[in-house]
Parts: structure tokens; sequence; C-alpha cells
């Protein structure tokens, strides 16, 4: 990574977590053609080019020039595109707050579905949950391209066979409550058990 | 498991049949409003579960088979089989709810029908446990199946706790919140009967009280009979008793009892008050008879009478012959005048034609005698004698009738003095007649009763004299009675021995019932407290249940919601519980964490395209998250309704991302939304199969399909494939 590239924080920590996900990095000419570009990734569905900014204001003012360069960047991979052309990205990103008086372009440039769907992240979004990490908070502005993350495992286990180990103090044993639940489920009367077994009457049959 | 081939026959909109594979990863069903897309999606969700999502009838009005039908092929990732059909017959205006559908599900060495299909279904398809089998097909068609504007129902439609209640089934809770429910309702039960066993305690008490004052009652009488020499005092009574009756003249028996001889001074002085009355009542007829008041002796004998009588008849001959002499010479008169009446008009006749000689005979006559002499006969009235005889004969008459009429007016007179004596003689004799009877009727009511009476005394001297025995009598038998009324009270009284033992038996009986009531009382007092404490626990227990399995899928929750990023602000959703006047409800809420911000109804608050993006990430959140059930499947009717392009690209690029986990059928009415659904979801590779089931024609027999397969990307790196 450049020293240049060090300025952009929020750039690079959008490349991080790309890169983390699975993007695989496009490699940038050095020809100066791809300038507005500062990182490009491809993964089978989709091609992602980043264009940092050090401001809103730049930002508005040169991200079309960094829609041009996506262009030359698929332009690369010549006829053999085709239905992948419907899948490009750009991410625009200011490395500072966007102001308040930005914020109309700013949602003008999101709401820009020509030739790539653009995702605008600023230092805003990097500080977006105070109870996340900047990487967390940036990692959620990208979630339209990244892979979904399902919960591990789905269990169904019956709530109530592990009932009596959730409960606080009720005065009830936990076999009397198992009792309990065991005439809920033969559809006898419930406090009547409960009451046989707190006075030691015996349960229901 | 996922959807295979899918027949559709007499359903909604399609009359005749419908088949369709959908055994694809991913299945565009694209085709103009009202070809019949929703119908597909509802006929197998009514195949599945029995009931149409949206509520409506299944039959085709245009049914060409007289029934309905929907068969759903079912594929395990195993690729075994399975054919779930369900038929219901179609006779037109028959209403739904009174024909019977039939279920049956076929396929992998099973044939299953009716019950045990649907157990099937529910048992392969749904996860969850608890709540009924319509709640458990509900939630199943719920987490498969979007449909259009369906979960904003469920977001805004829903009230919290329903929305709490449906979500608890889809973590697979139901069960959970079904022991709450029940043990909530047994617990208010128990509770009721509590206040009814306190109402049951609060009688208890009173009957005790009341069996303790009637001891006391009873320990007083006691005492109080107890204090005097009762049966020499009952012997005594009993002498004079018998000795009453004896003089009444009846009998009494040797062993006579204290109640016997109380019967028989009653009867006996019943007894003694009639005769007194009957003799009272006939004293007094006697004394109500009127002694006749007619004249008696007057003086007038049958021959005065008779004489008078032959005077009258006499005066009357008289009478009739005066009156018939007047008769008669009126008579005469009237023929003497009118025989002077014919001369006269003769004599006038004459005049008229009197001369010399005769009119008649021509004889010469002397004309001035003849006029005299006619002139003569015209004047004569004559019948002097015979009116002054009349006269005579009048006034005699008359004289004859004065008389009569004052001999009968003397007649009359003796006739009505007569009559006036023989009435009071007639009157004497009934007089004395029945005074006769009376006095018999008294001697013979004095006669029956046994008193002492000097029989030389007049009847009523002596009847008066029985009718004081009678009333000395009565006041003896009223002094007995009274007398022996207190002797049977006292010896009643020595007889409430075994009354007061056996009030003491109950009263201690009572004493332990109400002491065993109390203890039970107390016993279930203390199992309501500690059902109450359960049920608060069991409670807060189904909350946090929810709540962790909400935790779990929160993450997802925001990956798919920051997807589709539907508002610039309010970049994170959840559904949160709470519990609100005992019940636990749940919302969805919509937060700007930078700034901690909350919406609390989004639903409501967000635009229509904010709120179906909304939606959408909420309902494959419970998909993908919750997986309630086993059918790996999710159906999306027509999501792009109301989304803007931002929105509609950022749904894309999530169902691009759904692909890899679950078989997607998108259906949709715009085709360029179909073509970018085809090109963004292609399948990069051999195994995967994308297709686009466009219908092509619609007619009432139903839609006609053009089913194409997208062609497979398997270059997809076009930039780093060497780095690949």
């Amino acid at each position: 990574m450049s020293e240049a590239l060090l300025e952009f924080q929020v750039a690079s920590a959008v490349a991080r977590v790309l890169a983390e996900h699975g993007a695989l990095p496009v490699g940038l000419s050095s020809d100066g053609s791809l300038g507005p570009l500062t990182y490009a990734f491809e993964d089978p569905h989709s091609i992602i080019g980043v264009s940092a900014f050090g401001s809103a204001q730049a930002l508005i003012g040169g991200w079309l020039q960094a829609q041009d360069a996506m262009a030359r960047l698929v332009a690369r991979a010549g006829g053999e595109l085709g239905a992948k052309a419907w899948d490009t990205y750009l991410v625009l990103v200011a490395e500072e707050p966007i102001p308040k008086d930005s914020r109309v372009a700013i949602a003008e440039i999101r709401g820009n579905t020509r030739y790539a769907r653009k995702l605008v992240i600023s230092s805003d979004d990097a500080l977006a949950d105070p109870n996340r990490t900047q990487e967390s908070n940036i990692a959620r502005s990208l979630a339209p391209l990244l892979p979904l993350e399902l919960p591990s495992s789905v269990s169904f286990r019956d709530p109530l066979s592990t009932l009596s180990g959730r409960l606080g103090a009720t005065g009830v044993r936990p076999d009397d409550l198992e009792a309990v639940i065991s005439a809920h489920r033969r559809g006898l009367p419930l406090i009547a058990e409960l009451h046989s077994r707190l006075t030691g009457e015996g349960g229901l049959e | 498991m996922r959807l295979g081939q899918v027949t559709i026959t007499g359903f909604g909109g399609i009359a005749g049949t419908a088949q369709l594979n959908l055994s694809a990863d991913v299945v565009i069903l694209q085709g103009a409003n009202g070809f019949g897309k929703s119908t597909v999606c509802d006929a197998i969700a009514w195949c599945l579960s029995g009931e149409h999502p949206r509520g409506a009838d299944p039959r085709s009005l245009y049914s060409l088979t007289g029934e309905t039908h929907a068969s759903v092929e079912l594929i395990s990732p195993e690729a075994r089989t399975w054919t779930v059909r369900r038929k219901v017959a179609n006779p037109g205006a028959e209403r739904l709810a009174k024909l019977d559908s039939t279920v049956v599900v076929e396929g992998d060495e099973i044939q299953l029908r009716g019950t045990e299909a649907i157990d099937w279904i529910a048992r392969t398809l749904v996860r969850a446990t608890g709540s009924t089998p319509a709640e458990l097909f509900r939630l199943l068609v719920d987490s498969y199946y979007l449909q259009q504007e369906s979960l904003r129902e469920f977001l805004v439609g829903r009230s919290d706790d329903e929305r709490f209640a449906a979500l608890s089934t889809m973590v697979g809770a139901g069960a959970l919140e079904d022991f709450v429910r029940a043990f909530d309702t047994a617990r208010r039960a128990w509770s009721r009967s509590l206040t009814e066993q306190q109402n049951q305690l609060g009688s208890l008490a009173s009957l005790l009280t009341a069996a303790r004052a009637r001891c006391t009652l009873l320990e007083e009488e006691l005492r109080h009979a107890g204090r005097d020499d009762l049966p020499a005092a009952r012997e005594h009574w009993l002498q004079s008793a018998r000795l009453a009756l004896q003089t009444a003249g009846v009998d009494p028996s040797q062993d006579l009892t204290l109640g016997d001889a109380i019967s028989s001074l009653r009867n006996l002085d019943a007894e003694s008050r009639r005769q007194a009355e009957g003799i009272r009542v006939a004293l007094a007829d006697i004394e109500g008879i009127t002694p006749p008041q007619a004249p008696l002796g007057s003086g007038v004998t049958r021959d005065e009478l008779a004489r008078q009588a032959a005077v009258v008849r006499e005066l009357e001959l008289d009478e009739e012959r005066a009156a018939e002499a007047v008769r008669l010479t009126r008579a005469a008169l009237e023929a003497q005048r009118a025989e002077r009446e014919d001369l006269a008009a003769m004599a006038t006749i004459a005049l008229r034609h009197v001369s010399e000689a005769c009119p008649t005979c021509g004889q010469a006559v002397d004309e001035g005698e003849l006029r005299r002499r006619l002139a003569g006969m015209l004047g004569d009235s004559g019948g002097g004698a015979l009116a002054r005889a009349l006269d005579d004969a009048i006034r005699a008459h008359e004289r004859v009738g004065e008389r009569l009429s004052a001999e009968v007016t003397g007649l009359t007179r003796l006739e009505r003095v007569r009559d006036a004596e023989e009435r009071g003689l007639a009157a004497r004799r009934v007089y004395d007649e029945r005074q006769q009877e009376e006095l018999a009727h008294l001697e013979q009511l004095v006669a029956s009763i046994p008193a002492r009476a000097d029989a030389n005394l007049p009847p009523q001297e002596r009847a008066r004299a029985v009718l004081e025995q009678l009333r000395e009598r009565q006041a003896d038998i009223s002094d007995l009675l009274a007398r022996g009324g207190s002797l049977e009270a006292r010896l009643e009284a020595l007889g409430k021995v075994s009354s007061l033992r056996a009030a003491e038996l109950h009263a201690q009986e009572m004493e332990r019932e109400h002491a065993e009531v109390s203890a039970t009382l107390a016993a279930r007092q203390a199992t309501g407290t500690v059902a109450e404490t359960l049920m608060k626990e069991l409670k807060r227990d189904s909350e946090e249940f929810l709540n962790a399995r909400l935790r779990e899928m929160q993450p997802l929750l925001d990956q798919l919601y920051a997807a589709i990023e539907p508002h610039p602000t309010f970049r994170s959703v959840a559904l949160e519980t709470r519990n609100w006047y005992g019940k636990n409800r749940l919302d969805a809420v919509a937060r700007d964490p930078s700034h901690g911000v909350m919406m609390p109804d989004p639903g409501r608050s967000l635009s229509t395209s904010q709120a179906n993006a909304m939606a959408v990430t909420v309902f494959l959140a419970f998909n993908l998250g919750l997986a309630p059930t086993a059918l790996q499947t999710v159906v999306l009717d027509d999501p792009l309704q109301n989304l803007d392009d931002v929105h509609l690209l950022g749904l894309v690029d999530l169902l691009r991302r759904i692909a890899a986990h679950r078989q997607l059928v998108v259906t949709t009415h715009d085709r360029h939304f179909g073509a970018l659904l085809a090109r963004k979801l292609r399948p990069l590779d051999v195994s995967r199969r994308v297709s686009v089931v466009e219908i092509v024609n619609w007619d009432r027999s139903g839609p006609s399909f053009d089913v194409e397969q997208v062609q497979a990307d398997l270059v997809p790196l076009k930039l780093t494939r060497d780095v690949a």
C-alpha cells in the first residue's frame, strides 16, 4: 500500500473489507488511465471500483471521472463481459464527513444507476454506529456487495424442555415444573397439578 | 425441501389445467397483470396449507372439471420426491365451508390421505411446535411466501400482541406460548376458585355462629324447664281435666295422656261454644217472634152482612126496573115525534097546492079551513104528556140509584171490617204455631246438654240456666288449656336435651369443617401465590426466549436491511418485544444509531417504497434467520410494487445472495425487471438452473407458459481470471 493510500483511511478500510469477504483485487495499470480509481475488485458476480476523495466536495466534483475510469476498467474484459456488464459497482469514498449542504448532491449520486450502481461512503459511515468498530460500520455500508452471513445454526429445540433452567426463583422445584408441563401436554388441570406437588399430595393421573 | 412440478386445475382464474415446472434454483415468472401469477402462488399455498392466502374462495367460477385441484411436488436435497394433492368439489353455488377438501401425499414409499397427510405436511415442512394446525400452516405460508403488501400488513395492520404471538410461533416458541397462555388461564381460574372458597368459608363461619347460638338457646330453655316439680303438676292437671270432661259427659280413658287430655278439652270447648251459641240463637229467635196487630171481635155478624146484601140486591132490581121505564117512555116519545114530523111534511106540501078543490079528488073544499087545519098541523109539536112522563121516570130512576149507592157503600164497609178480622185470626194461628216450634227446638237443645236445671222452670228460663252453666264450663276449660299448654311446653323443653346434643354435634362438625376449609384455602392461596410468581417468570422467559432468537437473527437483519438501505439516516431496523399490561407485545423499530434516535412505527412513517423495502428485508430475515420451515424456497409475488430504482437494484442484488441459500420463485409484471433478474441471477455453473417462465397468453381456461432456461456464465471472472 503506497503512502498516498494511507491518507485514505476509509477507502483503505473499504478495500480491506472487500478483500476479507472474498473479492479479488484487480491490478490497476500505472498509465494513469484509471487514475480516479483507488482500488478495483472482482468477484464472480460483480466488478467493483473504489474511488477515494478527500472531501464530499471533491467527490461531487470528481465522481464522473471515477465513473469514466470504471468504464475503462470494464472495457479491459472486451466482449467477454456479457451479463456481468450489469454488475458493476462504484464505491465513492469521502474521507471527511458530508456537510449538510452537500447531502442533496450526494443523494443524487447515490440515486444515479447509469452504468454502475453507486455506493457513497464517508467518514460519517465509518462512525455511524458508535457500538461497532469502524470496519464493522464500513462493512455495513458495503452490505450490497458482501455475501450473506447466515446464522451458523438454527435450532428448534422444544422451549419447554429447558424451561426450568431458564426461570429465576419461583418456589417451584424443577421436577414439579416438569410435572406441570407434563400435565399441560396431557390436557390436565395445571394449577391443580402444581398444588398437589406443592402440598405433597402426589401428582394427578 | 424445494418445489418441483405444480399442477393447478379449476383454481381461481384457471378454469382448465395449468402445469408448471418449478424445479430450478431460480424461477422468474413474468406476465402482465391479471395473467395469473398470483394465482399460481396462491394455489401452491392452498395445496400445502388448505387455506387461500388471501382468504378468497379457491374455486374457479369457470371450472371445466367440476372440481378444484392442485398438486405440488416437493423435492428433498437427496432428490427424493413427494407429491401433495389437494382437491375440493366445485359444484357451483354451494358454499365452500360445506365442502370437504381431500388431501393426499404420495411418493417415496408413502401414500397418505386426510389427517395422516396433513400431519405429514406439518411434520415435514413446519419446524415450529405448539399452536394449532391452522396456525402452523399459516406460519408455513407466511414464512416462505411474501405476498404483495402482506408483510407491510404484518408490520402495520396487526396488533402488537398478535405480532408477538405470530413471531413466537415462527421462532419455535409456540409451545412455550401455548403453555404460558394455558398456565395463565388456569391461574386465573384458580384465583376465581379461591374467591369462591373464601365466600364458602364466610358462609361456614356464619353457619357456625348460628349453630353455637342455637346451643346456647337450648341450654337456657332446658335450665328453665327443670325448675318446677313437673310430674306432680302434670298429675294434678290431669285429674282436673278428667273431672271437667266427666262433668261435660265425656268419659276419659284411664291412661289419659297430657296431649290426649288437651285435645279432648279443646274438642269439649268447641262443643260447649257450639251448644251455647245454639241456645243463644234459639232464645233470640223466640224473642224475635212478634204477635199479630189486627183487631179482633169487631161485632159485624154474618147476618148483618146478609141483610145488607139483600137490601142491596132489592135496590139493584128496583134500579133495573126504573131504568126500563125510562127506556120505554123515551121510545114512545121518539115514535110520536117521528109521526108529527111526517104530518108536518105532508102539510107543507099540501099548503103549496091548496085551492078550492081538492087536488086529489077534485071535491070542493073550504080552502081557508083547510089552510088553518094544515097550518095547525105544521105548528103542533105534540107529545107534552109523554115528555113529562119521561121526566118523571128519569127522576124516579135517579132516586133509586142514589139509594143503591148508599147501600152498596154500607155493604163494602161491613165486608172490609169482616176481612180484617179474618186476617188477624189467621196471623194469630201462625204466631202460635211458630212459638210452639221454637220452644220445642229450645227444649230439645237444652235436653241434649248434660247440665243441672230445674225441670219445672219454663223452657226459656231453663235454657238461660243451662247457658250460664256452659259459660262457666268454658272458663274452666280455658284455664285448664292454658295450664296444660304451659305444662306441654315445659315437657317439650325437657325433650330438647337430645336436640341440644345434636346441635352441639352439629356445631362441632361445623367447626371441624371450617378448620378444614380454612386450612385448605390457606394451602391453595399459597399455591396461588407461587403460581403468580411462576406466571411472571414465564412471561419474562417467553419474552426473553423470543428476544434471544431475535438477537440471533439481528446481524442477518442488519445485513439484509443494509443491502437495500431504504433510509439514509434510519440505518438499522429491529424487532423489539415489551410487556405492556401483562401482555407480551412486539413492534418493529428503525434507528439512527449515530444520533440515538428511534422511529417506533416505521411501517407507518416511512415512504411506501422505503416501507416495502424494509418489509422485504424483515421477511427474508425471518425465512433465512429463523428458518421456521423446512421448505427451502422463497416465493416473492411481484416484489417490485412501489419500489424505486435504487431499492429495486438493492433488492435484486440481495436476491442474488439469497439464491445461494434458497430456491427463489419471483413473479413480476415488468419484463425489464424480469430480464434484469435473469441477467443478475444467471447461473455460474452447470449445476444451477435459472428458468424464465413467461405467461404468453391467458383465457378463461388459464394461462399458457413459455419456459426458457438462462444460459450459465461458466467463466464469471473477467478481469482476474489469471489471479484466480
